[in-house]
């Protein structure tokens, strides 16, 4: 042995700590900065403040909907698991590989199965793997109450080799655990008490079918990590590509070839990642727990065909899904659990609860135009993933140059406080929707640094306050849309007593349903411009919108997701021709035509043939109005007069003034798909071309579609010349996107005077087609009855029946259109009458000066 | 008087020893107590620390005070005695984190019989071939092979995989040290390198697992840094965040929030990194290091072949799991459990430090060294 050696030795050490100084160098000052600023961000902690969304309300001061605080009920199978006696005694089965029942049977058989553990002696513990063995140990103690130091000590001497059983060797056991049952069955039946009838003896069930569905989720994640190593991607690689639909079926005809599977790969696929295909569909038609044999069996398969794959997948999937997956269990939950979870919380293990914003809608009117929020789609949630993604990617770089680490703030900034994200709700439809950006507010965040800077006491780095939303104030009255609702019932009511009295020759046989309203009804305040009122019948109930959306869409006898005072998205027989109440406008553009007009006379006969291919045009009056004037064929809704009108000057003044006044065009009412289709005008080529087409558009048929908004629009610029907005939005910042409705033409007063009295007498002079409405002479109402015919698959359908106008004729506060769709009934029949009942209802609110007592029927 | 005490045979013995690592073990001691009180929770003195210093100082006196020939002479008995502790262990040890490593002594104390193992190898191997001549073929490795590779197996089926490693370095030295020649000795280093691919298939899953992690460090996924990579990433954190300076003691964010795992164990090094920065980690790096050269630098003044081997092997015992252990949290080395001896918080290894310190120094100091002290 020579001293050479031994400084070889010596040197050989030198060197390897000089490698150690080497590494502290690099790792402490040539990337020190870099770790300095990992460790920084590992500490960071940033929690966000969620904003509240500005309230909907209305103008009378009624909340429509806003944000406030609940709690939700939350569970965690792992928690569960551990504590609980079903929980342990399931787990404990399942490590014994015994074919276990669910946890619900577990807990009815809980004294059998406790007293079957108890017979278990170390040699059949001892079979177990390490890890197994381990978990049973953790299990049977926690059940069997062996948990002071020395009782574990005693547990390990009895596991060493005893040859007693483990119930005769702690004796106590059983009673412990008998006791523990009767603890937890008490605590579960008080908590289902308090959660309500639906949950009677039923806990237990759903904590199965959650256990259930994570199974599920913890097979199909094996199988998909499974999938990334036996393809050499990573995981998130793979599910990148079962997003995809092509290369989600490349990936699975692979992987069958791998794994050396029967059946078809599109049924691998389904397994692996679910869409919405056939196999997808047939797999998820299966009961739960046959979807998690299915998913069980093909795992042992490729447990089979690919053992150097599937290694620790499962159990690190079970533990990551059981650990961290949080599943919601209840909304809402009452106070009572509230403070039950929070004093005595350790007697329902799994149980958690969450504060949570939700959406209230205290007032159940317009849902329709109020709309509703939901947690976001996942295609909405495209730019939050693709951000996410990128910022991930980003956040995992050890080094970042100087655009990277500008791009990574930029997406932090951006994910933080602008994109949507998946526990926020949105706007999905109606005005929650239309004014999703003003409603929204900006979340709020607080960034602590753990430890602080010098790793005591924790730092407060960022403090962001929310911002709430901005309110957004509607236009609409509640009282007013509650008394015409009430209104629209009675008068629906009372129609067919009353036309037997009044109409006796009527024949109402089958065409009307007063079961059934199907009514439009808007209301414009001609001084402030605004929409006080729409009306819809039938009332559409949001805990229906909520729970029977399907339903409802497919629904065309009531369609109540319409509303019909925006007219938008009809059936066919529901098609909104204005009808006769459409005359006024071509009266008025006749005039400004031609004034002369006024005194021209018509002759009436009843039927008109209107071209030489001897197609005939009647009028409601079956022996013809005989020579008539404009006034008179106003008044009586002469529909010969207004096709030889027409014929007579032709398609371009009408479809002038009608198009200037926004006819064919979206009113601009703020959620526009409410009224889509709604407003329909034919093309003037087609009315120059098409005479008979000209003729039937001059009494509102055929060539033009009007929403009651439109219509109550165009009595408006009769009474004041102005185009009334279409708006309901009065208060929210960017609000209105109401549409800018130009140059609109002005009717001299020499006109209107004339229009508006042919529009009196068909209220107060005999033979008026609203006459028999009898409407008090104070209102000074001006209207115009209309009855549009409507067909669908070929076939003509009951009526619409109209009216339109405004109120009082001296000076003009309140235009309105009322359409009552498929009544079979004209619309001095019903129309009128609703109005008539409502303003006997709202006259104190609209008008006080008109109030009059009258013995409406 | 003074004189008179200096001639007393312990003192002399002292004299003659390698003396000046006392203060440097010292030195280590003092500064892992400092540690342990800085990884403490709220800062409290670390009295049980305090306790398994002064048992170590005690076996140190004590292994002093039991002369060379006594420990040659007993060595191969105090080797059975650790191997029927090893094999004890596997019979009646208490199953810890799915390992079997202690065993249960009376009022609460264990012991980890491995760490004893190592003292009772070093001794061994020195006097096998301090008693044999100087090995020539593979053929007169065999017996002292078995003699490591025996604990060495049953080390391993505990398992305590990082603490069978260590004796790997210990043989190694030992043979290289008791004069295998150069062409034999290469094939027992570059053998196991040729057969490490071969190790692959035996090893275990969780461990394939560890060497992936250290052979990715720089790629960790956020995922991976919270399971597998976890231990790795969070100790160059901590070393990396301490910079040049350090945050001071007790104030490294890693150590205080608890997020370094194992800090007052195998992760200590990280703490002196954080803390005391490129600074005192270097200074502690050179602390140890002369420390464990020392010790082999005395090693090359005596004589006798069993004193050189004993002092060598203890000052490899020190150096190697310098090395490991700081490889280790530094990402040199894929992760293992092994601890810093005079640092860590295990009291075996505590134990065994200052018995193995004890042991240089009564070896050391029974003849005359080489060359007279200067």
């Amino acid at each position: 042995m020579n001293n050479k050696r031994l400084g070889h030795l010596a040197i050989g050490f030198v060197f390897l700590v000089c490698v150690m100084v080497a590494r502290l160098f690099q790792l402490q000052v040539i990337e020190g900065d870099e770790w300095q600023r990992q460790a920084r961000s590992s500490r960071l902690d940033k929690d966000t403040i969620p904003f509240k969304r500005g309230r909907i309300t209305s103008a009378d001061g009624k909340i429509f909907a806003e944000d406030d605080s609940a709690y939700d009920l939350y569970f965690r199978y792992r928690d569960f698991r551990r504590n609980h006696p079903a929980g342990q005694i399931h787990a404990a089965l399942v490590l014994l590989s015994v074919d276990a029942p669910g946890v619900e049977q577990c807990m009815v058989d809980a004294h059998v199965w406790a007293r079957q553990l108890l017979q278990l002696e170390p040699p059949r513990l001892a079979d177990l793997s390490g890890q197994a063995r381990n978990d049973l140990n953790y299990y049977l103690r926690g059940m069997f109450g062996i948990v002071s130091s020395e009782q574990r000590d005693d547990y390990f001497d009895w596991l060493d080799g005893s040859d007693l059983n483990l119930g005769e060797y702690f004796p106590q056991a059983e009673s412990y655990f008998l006791q523990q049952l009767k603890f937890y069955q008490v605590r579960i039946t008080a908590l289902e008490t308090m959660l309500g009838s639906d949950w009677h003896q039923h806990m237990l069930v759903k904590i199965e079918t959650r256990r259930q569905q994570l199974q599920l989720m913890v097979l199909q994640r094996a199988l998909q990590d499974t999938a990334a190593r036996s393809l050499q991607y990573s995981p998130s690689e793979l599910r990148g590509k079962l997003r995809d639909k092509e290369s989600r079926l490349n990936a699975a005809h692979l992987l069958h070839q791998h794994w050396q599977l029967d059946g078809r790969a599109e049924y691998l696929a389904a397994m692996l990642s679910p869409i919405d295909d056939n196999a997808s569909e047939q797999l998820r038609q299966q009961e739960l727990s046959q979807q998690v044999e299915l998913l069980s069996s093909l795992w042992q398969q490729v447990e089979l065909a690919a053992p150097q794959d599937t290694a620790g997948i499962l159990r690190d999937q079970q533990y990551r899904v059981h650990r961290f997956r949080v599943i919601g269990f209840s909304k809402d939950v009452d106070y009572q659990i509230v403070d039950l979870l929070a004093q005595q919380g350790d007697d329902y293990p799994g149980l958690y609860l969450q504060k949570i914003t939700r959406r209230n809608y205290p007032t159940e009117l317009s849902p329709q135009i109020v709309g509703m929020v939901r947690l976001p789609h996942e295609r909405d949630l495209f730019e939050y993933r693709v951000l996410n993604d990128r910022f991930r990617q980003l956040r995992k770089l050890f080094y970042r140059n100087v655009e990277d680490e500008a791009e990574y703030r930029q997406l932090r900034h951006r994910l933080w406080s602008a994109t949507l994200r998946p526990d926020e709700t949105r706007g999905i439809s109606g005005v929650e929707n239309s004014f999703e950006q003003v409603l929204r507010g900006v979340r709020g965040y607080l960034q602590v640094l753990e430890g602080g800077e010098d790793g005591k006491v924790p730092l407060e780095l960022l403090y962001s306050s929310p911002l709430n939303g901005n309110d957004v104030v509607l236009s609409l009255d509640t009282k007013l849309i509650e008394q015409a609702e009430q209104s629209i019932a009675k008068v629906y009511r009372n129609t067919r007593q009353r036309m037997r009295e009044d109409f006796p020759s009527a024949d109402l046989s089958s065409k009307f349903d007063a079961s059934q309203p199907k009514v439009g009804f808007a209301l414009i305040d001609l001084k402030s411009d605004q929409v006080p009122m729409l009306a819809t019948a039938p009332h559409l109930a949001r805990q229906q919108l909520r729970q029977d959306y399907q339903q409802l869409v497919a629904l065309k006898d009531a369609s109540p997701l319409r509303h019909r005072a925006l007219a938008g998205n009809y059936w066919p027989q529901e098609t909104p021709y204005p009808g006769s109440t459409f005359k006024p406008l071509v009266a008025a553009a006749a005039l400004m035509f031609d004034s002369s007009l006024w005194n021209k006379v018509y002759r009436c006969e009843g039927v008109f043939n209107a071209n030489e291919n001897g197609v005939n045009l009647h009028c409601d009056s079956r022996y013809g109005h005989q020579a008539i004037t404009m006034r008179d064929a106003l008044k009586k809704s002469c529909n010969i007069y207004f096709y030889k009108l027409a014929r007579d000057i032709g398609p371009q003044p009408i479809y002038s003034l009608a198009s200037s006044l926004g006819f064919g065009e979206p009113t601009g009412f703020e959620v526009a798909y409410l009224e889509k289709g709604a407003n329909y005008l034919v093309d003037l080529e087609t009315l120059s071309n098409n005479s008979l087409r000209l003729m039937r558009t001059a009494i509102g048929q055929v060539g033009v579609h009007a929403s009651p908004l439109q219509m109550a629009r165009l009595y408006g610029w009769l009474a004041t010349s102005t185009l009334p907005s279409a708006s309901i939005v009065l208060e929210g910042a960017g609000a209105s996107p109401a549409l800018d409705s130009g140059e609109v033409p002005v009717l001299s007063n020499n006109h209107r005077t004339k229009i508006v009295d042919a529009l009196s007498a068909v209220n107060y002079e005999l033979g008026g087609t609203a006459y028999k409405t009898q409407f008090p002479s104070q209102w000074q109402i001006v209207g115009k009855t209309g009855t549009s015919q409507v067909s669908s698959g070929g076939k003509m359908q009951p009526t619409h029946a109209w009216f339109t106008g405004y109120f009082p004729a001296d000076n003009p506060r309140y235009s309105f259109a009322i359409m009552c769709e498929n009544t079979g009934l004209h619309g001095g029949q019903i129309a009128s009458f609703i109005l008539k009942e409502f303003l006997q209802r709202a006259m104190p609110q609209l008008a006080p000066e008109l109030v009059v007592q009258s013995n409406v029927r | 008087m003074f004189a008179k005490f200096f001639r007393r045979p312990l003192v002399l013995r002292l004299r003659r020893s390698c003396w000046p690592i006392i203060p440097l073990a010292i030195g280590i001691l003092y500064w892992g107590f400092q540690l342990q009180w800085s990884v403490s929770s709220d800062l409290q003195m670390p009295s049980g620390h305090v306790i398994r210093v002064a048992a170590c100082l005690l076996f140190a006196l004590a292994g002093f005070v039991v002369r060379s020939k006594t420990w040659r002479r007993h060595t191969y008995l105090l080797y059975a005695l650790c191997l029927l502790l090893l094999l004890l262990v596997l019979v009646i040890g208490r199953e810890t984190n799915h390992s079997r490593r202690w065993l249960d002594m009376f009022a609460g104390f264990k012991i980890q019989p491995s760490e004893f193992m190592k003292l009772a190898m070093i001794l061994s191997l020195a006097k096998w071939f301090a008693d044999h001549p100087r090995p020539k073929k593979f053929v007169d490795l065999i017996k002292p092979a078995v003699m490591c590779f025996v604990p060495v197996f049953l080390v391993l089926i505990e398992p305590d995989l990082g603490t069978s490693v260590v004796f790997i370095p210990l043989f190694m030295t030992m043979v290289w040290l008791a004069g295998l020649p150069w062409k034999k000795y290469r094939w027992l280093v570059f053998l196991p390198l040729l057969l490490a691919p071969a190790a692959w298939l035996v090893i275990q899953d969780y461990q394939k697992e560890r060497v992936m992690t250290w052979w990715h460090q720089n790629e960790l996924s956020p995922e991976e840094i919270a399971a597998e990579g976890y231990h790795l990433w969070h100790s160059k954190l901590a070393v990396g965040s301490g910079g040049m300076q350090g945050y001071g003691w007790g104030q490294g964010p890693e150590n205080r929030l608890g997020r370094l795992p194992e800090r007052h164990n195998d992760f200590v090094f990280p703490v002196i990194a954080e803390e005391s920065g490129l600074v005192g980690a270097t200074s502690f790096l050179l602390l140890y290091s002369v420390f464990g050269l020392l010790l082999i630098y005395y090693s090359s003044r005596h004589r006798c072949r069993f004193t050189r081997l004993v002092l060598a092997g203890v000052g490899v015992h020190f150096l190697s799991h310098m090395v490991l252990n700081v490889g280790v949290t530094l990402g040199v080395w894929p992760t293992t459990g092994l601890p810093l001896p005079m640092i860590s918080f295990g009291g075996s290894s505590m134990l065994i430090s200052g018995a193995a310190i004890g042991l240089a120094l009564s070896v050391g100091g029974n003849r005359a060294p080489l060359l007279s002290p200067r």
